[in-house]
């Protein structure tokens, strides 16, 4: 029973961190139409940030946290302005760009940190009971701050300015210019948003696993199929394939062996590509 | 061809009738460069004794032909980020029946070409519905799907740490030398071959623009799929060979790690030319490792300088520039500009989705 508990919040965590890292990637694919190979990268360097933050510079976790974030989404801005905006969407431009940038990451953590087994120290140590089973109070605050970010991320998409400026050049760039939406803007947000969360996925996932500089390629992995399935241009079916990769992932191998899961999802993919391209709840 | 070539250059571009005739002393030049370059890679052996610098040769040659694979299906439009995972697909189909059932190395490399060539037509099927950047996610995940299923295989594919003990073709490697170099120089010269015939006009007009291209008879998937059949050919073909000089199939060599590097040295050649995967790879590979194998470390940090440097100033790569500054020279001798691009815009966003 308690690896019941257990299997809920990891469940829970990983679809976060799926949902979290979709939302971004299709942000930046939908709005900006570049594919963003970085973003895993981002991820994984986000999450070794906040590691050093906290055990170099001997930050709490409760202010190491934020300021990951805020520093990748000013790093999404900077990104955007000095490095996606000149390429003006040419695809093959913004692969170079995009491949640049995760080579310096990856590289960078790679030789100074890579060889060593490293993990994001709990905010809180203990357990606590949750009726008769104990569970670490670090999972459950994960728990939590997942929950509160996930709707939050619903209300910024769905009732703030922003979001509802993003989702309109996501439909139409020209007509949502006509209207007074400025682009470029809407562009930048969309990076920092996107680098943003990324960071709060890295960091979820980097106190959940051993950190690697390599865990951004398999993440980059999971989010194209979590696109893939959801459709482009679809924020709500990215919640529900989020959360369906999420019992993929983190309930089944609990009773299968993990290699069986990833080939049953990929084929599964695949088979779903050949039926409908566009995905379960796409568009285009 | 004509009308083809109409298509092509919509508003008749004046400068493509000319092209021909102001193309023809370029041309002699050019196999004039290639015959050169042969002649020394030729007869390199004889002078370069350190077996070092072949094993870095052979790798040239192998990744010279994945990489002009990489682009002969991306002439058709197609960002291939599965390159790796075809080679994959043609080194393990070599090694599996090399390493159980003890087949000759000499039926087994054809064996990988063919096997590549099969699974990346069937893949290409679904996937010619997919177009630019979508391409390029399905074709990503794709190359994982592909190296997983096939670490999936259990004893027979030796899990993720690779089947070990494929059997060596020769004990000397002057032989794999020369092996390597006639596998590049075949491989290259068919797809030379390939890019500059009627087919590959087709699949340029088919990579510009599907529906102009659709309205004069040329159908997009059939030339897609071919594409990906004639490029993953040759990509299987010196995967096999590739597995055989190591003596082991690995996961690791085919990942996403590998198509990058392909993908880096293709970018930095230049997409848009046919010499431009030859190119990246002289540059990012033999070069490096020729004369700057202390800075093993901080190769990459290099290697994204050179492709940021690239991608803000020059699109078309080294090979572009190369052009750009013949263009210009020809220009100050009075003969007249020479076109920019002269062998046809390839990209993968072609306009009109």
């Amino acid at each position: 029973m308690e690896t019941a508990v257990q299997t809920v919040i990891n469940v829970v965590l990983l679809g976060v961190v799926y949902i979290l890292m979709g939302m971004g990637f299709a942000f930046i694919l939908n709005l900006l139409g570049i594919f963003n190979l970085a973003h895993g990268a981002i991820f994984m360097s986000a999450s070794y940030g906040c590691y050093l933050l906290v055990v170099r510079l001997g930050l709490p976790g409760f202010v190491a946290f934020p300021l990951t974030v805020l520093v990748a989404a000013a790093f999404g801005v900077v990104v955007e302005r000095f490095l996606f905006r000149p390429m003006k969407a040419d695809f093959n431009r913004t692969m170079m760009v995009c491949i640049a940038l995760s080579t310096v990451l990856v590289t960078t953590f790679n030789r100074f940190l890579g060889t060593k087994v490293l993990a994001i120290p709990p905010f809180i140590e203990g357990t606590t009971g949750i009726g008769p089973y104990k569970v670490q109070t670090d999972r459950i605050l994960a728990f939590c701050i997942g929950v509160v970010i996930l709707v939050a991320i619903i209300l910024f998409v769905d009732r703030s300015r922003w979001g509802a400026q993003m989702q309109a050049v996501t439909q139409n760039r020209e007509g949502a210019a006509l209207q007074g939406v400025r682009f470029s803007r809407v562009a930048a947000i969309a990076c920092a948003v996107g680098f943003g969360l990324a960071a709060i996925a890295g960091v979820f996932m980097g106190s959940l696993y051993n950190l690697t500089p390599f865990m951004g390629d398999i993440t980059l992995i999971k989010v194209l199929m979590l696109v893939i399935l959801a459709g482009v241009g679809s924020f709500n079916g990215i919640f529900y394939v989020g959360g369906l990769l999420g019992v993929l992932y983190g309930a089944l191998p609990v009773v299968l062996n993990g290699a069986v899961v990833d080939a049953a999802a990929s084929i599964m993919v695949l088979a779903l590509l050949v039926i409908r391209p566009q995905g379960f709840f796409g568009h285009e | 061809m004509s009308e083809v070539k109409a298509v092509l250059a919509p508003g008749g571009d004046p400068a493509d009738r000319g092209e021909a005739s102001r193309a023809k002393p370029r041309r002699w030049s050019g196999i004039g460069a290639v015959g050169v370059v042969m002649i020394v890679l030729a007869l390199l052996p004889l002078a370069i004794s350190g077996s070092y610098y072949m094993h870095v040769l052979i790798l040239a040659f192998v990744y010279v032909v994945v990489s002009s694979g990489f682009r002969t299906i991306s002439i058709s439009g197609q960002f291939n980020i599965a390159q790796g995972a075809f080679m994959g697909v043609g080194a393990y189909a070599a090694a599996i029946p090399a390493v159980w059932l003890h087949w000759s190395p000499w039926v087994t490399i054809p064996l990988g070409a063919v096997a590549a060539t099969v699974v990346g037509s069937i893949i290409a099927y679904p996937f010619a519905r997919l177009r630019t950047v979508y391409y390029a996610m399905g074709t990503l995940f794709l190359g994982y799907v592909i190296m997983n299923l096939i670490t999936a295989g259990g004893k027979t594919t030796g899990m993720s740490t690779g089947l070990g003990g494929v059997q060596p073709l020769f004990s000397n490697r002057t032989h794999y030398y020369y092996l390597a170099f006639g596998l590049m120089v075949v491989s290259m010269a068919c797809m030379y071959r390939f890019e500059f015939s009627r087919i590959g006009v087709r699949m340029k007009a088919v990579a510009q623009s599907h529906q102009v291209a659709a309205s004069v008879g040329i159908g997009e998937r059939r030339n897609r799929i071919l594409a990906v059949a004639f490029g993953s050919f040759f990509t299987g073909l010196l995967g096999a060979f590739y597995c055989h000089y190591q003596g082991v199939a690995s996961p690791s060599s085919y990942g996403l790690g590998a198509t990058l590097l392909i993908i880096m040295y293709v970018l930095v050649g230049g997409l848009n030319s046919f010499w431009g995967p030859s190119v990246g790879v002289l540059i990012l590979l033999v070069i490096p490792e020729f004369y700057f194998r202390d800075l093993k470390g901080d190769l990459p940090y290099v290697t994204a300088a050179i492709l940021l440097i690239i991608a803000f100033t020059l699109p078309d790569g080294i090979v572009g520039l190369v052009n750009l500054v013949k263009n210009r020279i020809v220009k100050r001798l009075g003969r007249g500009g020479l076109p920019q691009q002269p062998e046809g815009e390839v990209r993968a966003d072609a306009p009109g989705d």
